[in-house]
C-alpha cells in the first residue's frame, strides 16, 4: 500500500550531500528567492517606517510594490525550467521548491501586489492610514509562501501562524470602527483555536508516526495500521479470556493497548488536523466567522484573506491531506477522511450559496459566495485524494496500467484544484477590489441598493466587476466556466456514486450562484441609480487592479488551454516527495507526452490550413488517433466497475476525448477553438 | 521513569479545559487565556512524544509553538485592548455588531 513512500523516504531525505553547512543554506535561500525578498523587504519596510514617520507612506507602498516586482520576476524565472522538475528539498526537507509551490507563490504574490495597489488609498480615504500595512501584508504573504513551500508539518504550523497572525492585525487595523475590532477579535479567536486543534493533531499525528516531515509520514502510516492489525489475536484473548490462564490474559492486554496505540493516536490527530485546516479555509461547519470577519474587516484585507489565505489554506490542505494522507486505508476507504470531506465540500457550498441569497450587504454577499467556492475546490480535493488513494493500493490486485491511470487522473484533479484556487484569487480580489473602490471619507456603498445603476455612472467599472462576477459564477469565456469544468471532469472520473452526487449538486449549486451575482449585475445595469451618490475612492489603484483582473479573467479564459497547462505542470507527480528519482521521472515523461501531442496538434492545423473544406474532418483524426491510444484506459475503466453492464469503459472515453481534443492547446489556434466548442457542448 | 501515559494525560486534560473555556466562557481574557492552555497543552504532548521517540523533532516544534504563542498573545491583548477602549467592558455578548 504505502510500501512505496516508504521506499521514497530515505531517497528523500538522502538529498545531495553538501560540502559545508553554510554553502547550503544559501544555495537553499537561492531557490527560495521568491521568499526570502518578501521576508527581507517586509523587515525592511517595517524597519523604514519607525525611522520615516508618516511622511513617506507613498514612498513605502512604491518600495513595497517594487518588492514583489522582484519576488514575481524571480519566482518566473522557476516556473518551468527544468531544474524544478522533480523539486528540490531545502532546509534539510522543511521546505521543497517544486512548480507547484512557483505557481502558487506567484498568485501569492500577484494578490499581494495587487492588495497594495489600492490598500493605502483605502486606509488614506477611511482616515485610518497607518505605516505597518505593506509590511503586515508582506509578512502574511510570506507565511502562505511556507505553507506552499512545506513538507513538514512544522513548516505547516509555522506558515499558518506567520500568516494568519498578520492578517488578525491587518483586520482589526481600522481603529476607527467597532466593527473592524469585532471582526478581528472573532477572528483571531476562531483562528487561535483552530490553531490549537492543528497543532494538537500535528503532535498526535508525531506521537503516532515518530515524524513531522509528511513523506515519512506517509510511510510510517502502514506501518501504524499494520500494527494494530497484528494486535488483533490479543484484543480477540483480551475480550474473551475464558479459561486462558491470568498471565496470558495479562499480556494479552499488554499487547493489544500496544498494538492499537499509534492508531488511537493517529486517527484522532489526522481528524483535528483537517478540523484545522478547514477552519482556515473556512468550509462549514468552520465558517461561521468568515461572513463577520470579511464584513468588519477593511475592505482590501477582506480582499486579501478572500483570495490570498485561501490559496495559502488550499495548498496546506493538499500537501498534507492528498499529498501525504491520501493512502487507501485512511483517504478512500469505508471510514476515509474522503467521505467526511465529500460530505462537508457539499454542506459548504449548499450553506454558502443559501446564505448569500439573503445577503443585501455586499461584502457579506461575496464572503458566503466564498464559503461556496471553498466547497467547489473541496470536490475537487476530494477527487486528488481518491484516486491517489487508488493508486497507492499498489501489490494487492491492481494493474500496473491502472495505477498510472489512478496517477493521472490525480494529477489532473490536483491540477483542477490549483486553475481553480488561482482563477478563483483572480475574480474574487477584483471584486473586492471593486468594493473597496465604491466608497470614500468614511461612507462605504455596501448595500446592494447603493449599488443600482452603477453602470450609468461609473460604465468602465460596472463592466470590470460585472466580468469578475460572472467568472466567479462560470460563465463560458470567462476562466471561471474552465475552472468548474476541470473540477466536474477530474471529480466525473470516478464512478463512486459520492462523486455524481458532489457533481449534480455542484453543478445546482452553480445555478444559484447565478442567481444572487446576476442580480447584482442586473441592478447596476437596469435599475436606476440610487439618489444619494456614493463617494468613490481616490487615486488609480483600485480601478488598474479592478481592470487588471476582468482581464485577466478573460485572457486566462480564452486561452484556457495553454493555462491550464501550466496548472498541470504544477500538479504533476505531486504525491512523490521532492527531489526522487521517480517523480523526476514522472514528470519528464508527461512533459515528453505534451511536447508530442503539441506536434501532433501543429500537423492538424497544417492540415486544416492546406484543406479548409475538409479542416473538420482532419482536425478531428488525431483526437480519434488519441482516443485509441486510450484503449488501455478503457480497459481500466471497465476493471474499476466491474458490475457495470451500461459499458461505463465507452463513457470513460467519451468524456476523455474532449480533454484530449482540449489538451494540445499549446500554440496552435484552429485545434484549440475546435476543443473549446466541444467543452461548451458537454458543460450541461 | 514516569511513564509517558501520565504526561499525556495531563496534556490532553488542559487542552479539553483549554477547548471548554473557549468555547462556554464568556470573558473575552478568560477565552484568550484558554487559547494559550490549548497550545501549551499540546507542547507538553509533543515534548513527551520527543523524547519517547528518541528525536527532537517534538521539542523543536514546541519551541517554535512557545513564540508563536508568544505573538498571538501579544496581538491578542492589543485585540481586546481596541475593543475595551470602545466598550468598557470584555464580555462576549457584547460583540454584537456584525451579524446577518
Amino acid at each position: 500500500m504505502t510500501a512505496l513512500l516508504a521506499l521514497l523516504a530515505p531517497a528523500a531525505a538522502a538529498a545531495p550531500a553538501p560540502s559545508s553547512v553554510g554553502a547550503t543554506a544559501l544555495a537553499d535561500m537561492g531557490h527560495l528567492a521568491p521568499m526570502m525578498i518578501v521576508a527581507v523587504w517586509s523587515l525592511l519596510l517595517l524597519a523604514a517606517d519607525a525611522f520615516a514617520g508618516g511622511g513617506m507612506r507613498q514612498f513605502q507602498r512604491r518600495v513595497a510594490l517594487s518588492g514583489l516586482a522582484l519576488a514575481g520576476a524571480a519566482a518566473l524565472m522557476q516556473f518551468g525550467t527544468v531544474e524544478y522538475d522533480a523539486g528540490v528539498p531545502v532546509f534539510s526537507g522543511m521546505l521543497a521548491v517544486d512548480h507547484f509551490s512557483v505557481l502558487l507563490d506567484l498568485g501569492v504574490i500577484a494578490v499581494m501586489a495587487g492588495v497594495l495597489a489600492f490598500a493605502g488609498d483605502y486606509a488614506r480615504s477611511h482616515r485610518f492610514e497607518y505605516g505597518e500595512q505593506e509590511s503586515l501584508v508582506l509578512i502574511a504573504g510570506f507565511g502562505m509562501m511556507i505553507l506552499n513551500h512545506s513538507t513538514d508539518l512544522v513548516a505547516v504550523f509555522l506558515g499558518i501562524e506567520t500568516m494568519s497572525i498578520a492578517i488578525y492585525v491587518l483586520v482589526g487595523a481600522r481603529w476607527n470602527a467597532r466593527a473592524s475590532a469585532e471582526a478581528a477579535f472573532k477572528y483571531f479567536i476562531m483562528g487561535a483555536f483552530s490553531s490549537g486543534l492543528l497543532l494538537m493533531g500535528i503532535a498526535l499525528v508525531y506521537g503516532a508516526t515518530g515524524t513531522t516531515h509528511l513523506d515519512q509520514i506517509a510511510g510510517q502510516v502502514a506501518q501504524v495500521f499494520t500494527q494494530w492489525g497484528a494486535s488483533q489475536p490479543y484484543v480477540d484473548l483480551a475480550l474473551h479470556p475464558e479459561g486462558a490462564p491470568a498471565e496470558a490474559v495479562r499480556h494479552a492486554i499488554d499487547k493489544s493497548v500496544m498494538g492499537m496505540a499509534p492508531a488511537a493516536l493517529f486517527i484522532p490527530g489526522l481528524l483535528l488536523l483537517l478540523t484545522g485546516l478547514l477552519f482556515k479555509v473556512s468550509a462549514v461547519p468552520f465558517h461561521m466567522w468568515t461572513p463577520d470577519a470579511y464584513d468588519g474587516a477593511p475592505t482590501p484585507t477582506t480582499a486579501f484573506m478572500a483570495a490570498g489565505v485561501k490559496i495559502g489554506g488550499f495548498a496546506a490542505l493538499l500537501k498534507v491531506f492528498v499529498g501525504s494522507f491520501a493512502t487507501q486505508r485512511l483517504a478512500t476507504a469505508p471510514y476515509g477522511w474522503t467521505s467526511v470531506v465529500a460530505v462537508l465540500a457539499l454542506a459548504t457550498m449548499t450553506i454558502g450559496n443559501l446564505a448569500a441569497v439573503q445577503q443585501s450587504n455586499v461584502k457579506r454577499l461575496l464572503a458566503y459566495s466564498s464559503i461556496a467556492h471553498v466547497g467547489y475546490i473541496l470536490v475537487g480535493v476530494v477527487a486528488a485524494a481518491n484516486f491517489y488513494g487508488h493508486a497507492f493500493s499498489i501489490g494487492t490486485m491492481r494493474a500496473a496500467d491502472q495505477i498510472e491511470w489512478s496517477r493521472e487522473t490525480g494529477d489532473f484533479s490536483v491540477a483542477a484544484v490549483l486553475f481553480y484556487v488561482l482563477t478563483y484569487a483572480i475574480a474574487t480580489l477584483g471584486a473586492f477590489a471593486c468594493v473597496s473602490w465604491y466608497g470614500a471619507n468614511k461612507t462605504e456603498g455596501t448595500t446592494a441598493h447603493e449599488w443600482s445603476g452603477l453602470a450609468q455612472r461609473h460604465p468602465g467599472m460596472a463592466l470590470g466587476l460585472t466580468i469578475c462576477l460572472l467568472s466567479l459564477m462560470g460563465m463560458p469565456p470567462t476562466v471561471g466556466f474552465f475552472g468548474k469544468l476541470a473540477i466536474f471532469r477530474a471529480a466525473l472520473e470516478n464512478d463512486n456514486p459520492m462523486m455524481r452526487v458532489l457533481v449534480v449538486s455542484a453543478l445546482l449549486n452553480s445555478v444559484v450562484g447565478a442567481y444572487y451575482y446576476l442580480r447584482l449585475v442586473v441592478s447596476m445595469y437596469f435599475r436606476p441609480p440610487s439618489t444619494t451618490e456614493v463617494p468613490t475612492l481616490p487615486g488609480r489603484g483600485a480601478r488598474v487592479v479592478v481592470g487588471l483582473c476582468a482581464a485577466a479573467a478573460l485572457l486566462t479564459g480564452i486561452l484556457g488551454d495553454t493555462a491550464f497547462r501550466r496548472a498541470e505542470l504544477a500538479a504533476a507527480g505531486f504525491p512523490y516527495a521532492a527531489g526522487t528519482e521517480r517523480r523526476a521521472a514522472w514528470v519528464d515523461k508527461l512533459r515528453t507526452r505534451w511536447e508530442d501531442e503539441a506536434l501532433a496538434d501543429e500537423a492538424a492545423a497544417e492540415a486544416d490550413a492546406k484543406a479548409p473544406a475538409n479542416g473538420k474532418a482532419d482536425a478531428k483524426a488525431p483526437a480519434e488517433g488519441k482516443a485509441d491510444a486510450k484503449a488501455p484506459g478503457e480497459g481500466k475503466a471497465d476493471a474499476k466497475a466491474p458490475g457495470d453492464a451500461k459499458a461505463p469503459g465507452e463513457a470513460k472515453a467519451d468524456a476523455k476525448a474532449p480533454g484530449d481534443a482540449k489538451a494540445p492547446g499549446g500554440d496552435a489556434k484552429a485545434p484549440k477553438g475546435d476543443g473549446k466548442a466541444e467543452d461548451v457542448k458537454r458543460a450541461p | 521513569m514516569v511513564p509517558i501515559t501520565h504526561f499525556l494525560y495531563l496534556a490532553f486534560a488542559l487542552f479539553l479545559i483549554g477547548a471548554a473555556g473557549v468555547l462556554l466562557r464568556r470573558n473575552v481574557l478568560i477565552v484568550l487565556m484558554s487559547v494559550e492552555l490549548m497550545l501549551n497543552a499540546a507542547n507538553i504532548a509533543l515534548v513527551a512524544f520527543s523524547r519517547q521517540w528518541g528525536n527532537a523533532d517534538g521539542q523543536v516544534l514546541a519551541m517554535f509553538t512557545i513564540a508563536v504563542a508568544a505573538a498571538e498573545a501579544a496581538v491578542g491583548l492589543a485585540i481586546v485592548v481596541s475593543i475595551f477602549r470602545a466598550r468598557t467592558g470584555t464580555d462576549i455578548d457584547d460583540l454584537s455588531l456584525l451579524r446577518d
